[in-house]
């Protein structure tokens, strides 16, 4: 078998195909098929663009978190409500709910046992030592000095129990506190019902027989309290004081050139009474004893203290005029 | 994947350009068909089982050209272009056929036109019945190499392998059409 040569192939190729003729009406289709191609491409163009945006659009919605899959962590464990239950005839009593001493699990799921120094009283006399139980006192539950976040330690306020706060209600447990003098004089007492502990607050002096009122200036659900430390030539001076924390209380300081006094000496004469989340002081001076140039200087209550509001100037002539130089807070008028 | 070179996508032109382009691609469509037209019908019967096709796949290849022809870098290899596409659109043909032969009944016969009187005459070639009876690799070399006229390296851009492929199956098909075709020479 002798090999085909190229040359010979390439002819026979060219022969075989010879016959092929185009048909005459050849370049008239491949024109209709350039106008056909021309006609379609906007559209096409036009929905593939649609599509891809649309596909883009649903990539997008399914790529990216939903807000409701975020998990927030709580910051603290959550509060429990708490209820009073009857002591068992063991003694103990079972808190449903409360996060158990020391056990830090923070998800309080778990029930923990209460041991009080006096079943038939709910109200435990020392509850600083166990700063994680609730009150038990079903009647009280707002006020309970665990709402803090921080326990006893830290220095926030418990919850008070009603804003403003009630009648000699200090510690904002909507009970009565009380107040007095220690032997030595000078030495204030303050006992405050929300756990029978008892404040001393050392004092320059004070006056006796105690004149002291409650009255809740900044209306934060907490007392303050006033007390006459003494007086002279006719003016009587105070001091205020205020809850700051559990079983907590502090002188609060005026600014300079003020202080909580009260009554007419000479051609001086000061006074102040208590506005609506204010202290107003009075500061007058006279040159014949009886027509004063009143300055009223009004500071806010506020968390940080006493701050310099307002100052207004009046006149007043005494004692036809009503006077402004008196210590005019709750009890005090 | 074929690959012409001097085939790079363009950036986006203005109106102005495009039309340009357009008129551009038509003179060069044109110019194209008035030369070529008939030789890439022939290299397509050489490469379709059934030659009736062939104007139709070198119709369609025309028209894309023509379609891409503003994104062709080098509008002096639009023939080399136009061929691999003859070649790719003719392997698709042959695919396609292969599929629809096995399902399809057979059709029943009819009046024959003058250029199907021409086509019969190529089916009755000799060279064109040994040439079918090829794997469609050696068919598409011998008929680059030795119809078109291509060079080996030619031939292994447009059918998309290696120079030393194509050698191969020139060499192949050279030696089965000699013996196919000995009782004729």
């Amino acid at each position: 078998m002798s090999a085909l040569e190229p040359d010979e192939l390439a002819r026979l190729l060219s022969e075989a195909v010879e016959p092929v003729r185009p048909s005459p009406d050849a370049y008239r289709r491949i024109q209709a098929g350039v106008a056909r191609r021309r006609r379609w491409r906007l559209p096409v163009f036009t929905v593939g663009g649609m599509v891809m945006a649309v596909l883009i659009g649903l990539a997008v919605v399914a790529i990216r978190p939903s807000p409701s899959n975020q998990v927030v962590e709580p910051a603290a464990p959550p509060v429990m409500p708490t209820y009073y239950t009857e002591p068992s005839s063991t003694g103990a009593v079972q808190v449903p709910g409360g996060s158990s001493q020391g056990g830090g699990s923070g998800g309080g799921s778990g029930s923990a046992t209460h041991l009080p120094t006096n079943p038939a009283t709910p109200r435990s006399s020392a509850p600083a030592t166990t700063p994680a139980t609730p009150t038990i006192s079903p009647s009280r539950p707002a006020a309970s000095a665990s709402a803090g976040p921080g326990g006893l330690d830290s220095p926030q306020l418990p919850t008070p129990a009603a804003k403003p706060a009630g009648v000699n209600d200090i510690d904002g447990d909507g009970h009565p506190d009380t107040v007095g003098v220690a032997t030595d004089g000078t030495t204030l007492q303050i006992g405050f019902s929300r756990d029978n502990q008892v404040a001393k607050i050392p004092l320059t002096s004070i006056s006796t027989p105690l004149n002291s009122a409650v009255v809740d200036i900044d209306g934060d659900g907490f007392g303050e309290l006033l007390v006459q430390t003494g007086a002279s030539n006719g003016v009587r001076s105070y001091a205020l004081l205020r809850y700051v924390s559990l079983d907590q209380v502090v002188l609060v300081a005026l600014p300079d050139g003020l202080a909580l006094s009260a009554g007419v000496h000479g051609n001086v004469a000061s006074g102040f009474r208590c506005g609506d989340r204010t202290l107003q002081i009075a500061a007058g001076t006279s040159t014949d004893g009886s027509q004063f140039t009143v300055t009223t200087t009004t500071l806010d209550l506020t968390a940080d203290g006493l701050s310099p509001g307002d100052t207004a100037s009046s006149a007043v002539r005494l004692p036809s005029d009503t006077s402004p130089f008196v210590a005019s807070c709750g009890a005090l008028s | 994947m074929t690959v012409v070179e001097g085939w790079r996508p363009v950036p986006a032109r203005s109106d102005a350009a495009r039309s340009d382009v357009a008129r551009d691609a038509d003179a060069a469509l044109t110019a194209l068909y008035s030369e070529h037209y008939r030789s890439l019908v022939r290299l397509a019967a050489l490469l379709l089982d059934d030659v009736g096709l062939c104007e139709e796949v070198v119709q369609d290849a025309y028209i894309r050209v023509h379609g891409a022809w503003g994104r062709l870098q080098d509008r002096d290899k639009a023939l080399a272009y136009l061929r691999q596409t003859v070649v790719n659109l003719a392997r698709s043909t042959l695919r396609r056929r292969l599929v629809a032969l096995k399902h399809a009944p057979k059709p029943m016969p009819d009046a024959a036109s003058a250029e199907e009187g021409a086509y019969s005459l190529v089916e009755r070639a000799a060279v064109i019945q040994a040439l079918r009876e090829l794997p469609r690799r050696q068919r598409e070399a011998v008929v680059l190499r030795y119809y078109a006229d291509m060079s080996e390296a030619d031939a292994a851009a447009v059918m998309g392998c290696s120079v030393g492929s194509v050698k191969a199956y020139t060499s192949r098909g050279l030696s089965a059409l000699s013996g196919k075709l000995e009782g004729l020479r």
